[in-house]
């Protein structure tokens, strides 16, 4: 089974991550420089979204089923992925011993919300890329197949 | 290839005959592109009348309860065979699983378009929207695209 084919497993999980990188290293650096302009981070710091990066792109796991899930059910295990992540991010910080101010809770809350859209968004906008190919050459099979029985 | 025509009398006794060295994939084809043309099966309609379905005219086939239904334009016939063994036996006449219940006919869809985290919606020509769920999606995309991307 090649998991690296169109809508394939691994793929999903592969531009998942790569997003989740790089939105996060986006979001650190606006909302750093923008509230927390004094502090320093050491080259430890590099491997913070890529970490968080494979974390959370799990969490992807939660939408996987071996019954077919209906559009409510999909909805419903969006969002327990999303308050799984909230909660990842929220206990890790926890866990280290950051606490956060009630403004900057609301933030990092609407960062992780606002990355979490955007992996899906890029995600629909790769199936789109692969749905026009498909039906380009569905249509082109078609009509190769209409030919065959017109001749 | 030659290719000769000898017209006889009775349909029952209509073949055709491939003479070749060796069984190429191209051959395959071939009996394939043959078996599928005017393949039918049977079906019980609404009124319970058994009647002949064309293949062709198949946009899709679904299990419900057990039992299997073959969907043509505007016609539901409930047909002998389990949903595998459709998906089995028209393989070869671009008929795909696209979900847990469904088989469809790729030459009676007109489009898809991405729907919920890896789903599909397919729109058949009849106006019926299907679900590709995200199990059968990959494989549904390669027997059009092929694989890596390629076109068949």
């Amino acid at each position: 089974m090649n998991y690296f084919r169109n809508g394939g497993f691994l793929t999903r999980y592969l531009i998942a991550f790569c997003v989740i990188t790089t939105g996060l290293c986006i979001a650190e650096g606006v909302l750093g420089l923008w509230l927390q302009p004094d502090i320093k981070l050491t080259f430890g710091s590099f491997l913070v979204p890529p970490a968080f990066g494979l974390m959370t792109s799990l969490t992807g796991l939660v939408m996987e089923s071996r019954r077919e899930l209906s559009a409510r059910q999909m909805l419903f295990r969006l969002f327990i992925q999303l308050l799984l992540i909230e909660g990842m991010v929220f206990g890790i910080n926890l866990a280290l011993g950051y606490r956060f101010s009630p403004f900057l809770a609301g933030i990092v809350a609407m960062e992780v919300a606002g990355i979490f859209v955007f992996v899906y968004f890029v995600m629909w906008l790769n199936e789109r890329r692969v749905v026009r190919e498909f039906n380009r050459k569905l249509a082109r099979l078609q009509e190769a197949n209409r030919d065959g029985d017109a001749e | 290839m030659k290719v000769s025509i000898r017209q006889i009398d009775a349909r029952s006794e209509e073949q055709v005959i491939i003479e070749c060295v060796r069984v190429t994939p191209e051959i395959e084809e071939i009996r394939a592109y043959v078996r599928a043309k005017g393949e039918g099966l049977s079906g019980i309609a609404d009124g319970g009348q058994i009647e002949r379905i064309e293949l062709k005219d198949v946009y899709y086939f679904e299990a419900v309860d057990e039992k299997c239904f073959a969907c043509t334009e505007n016609k539901v016939y409930e047909i002998k065979q389990r949903l595998y063994e459709a998906e089995k036996a028209y393989k070869h006449c671009y008929f795909v699983r696209c979900s847990k219940s469904v088989v469809l006919n790729l030459m009676k869809l007109g489009s898809i378009s991405p729907a919920l985290a890896g789903r599909y919606t397919a729109h058949m020509k009849n106006g019926e929207n299907l679900i590709i769920s995200r199990k059968y999606a990959p494989a549904v995309i390669e027997h059009v695209l092929g694989k890596g991307g390629e076109s068949k």
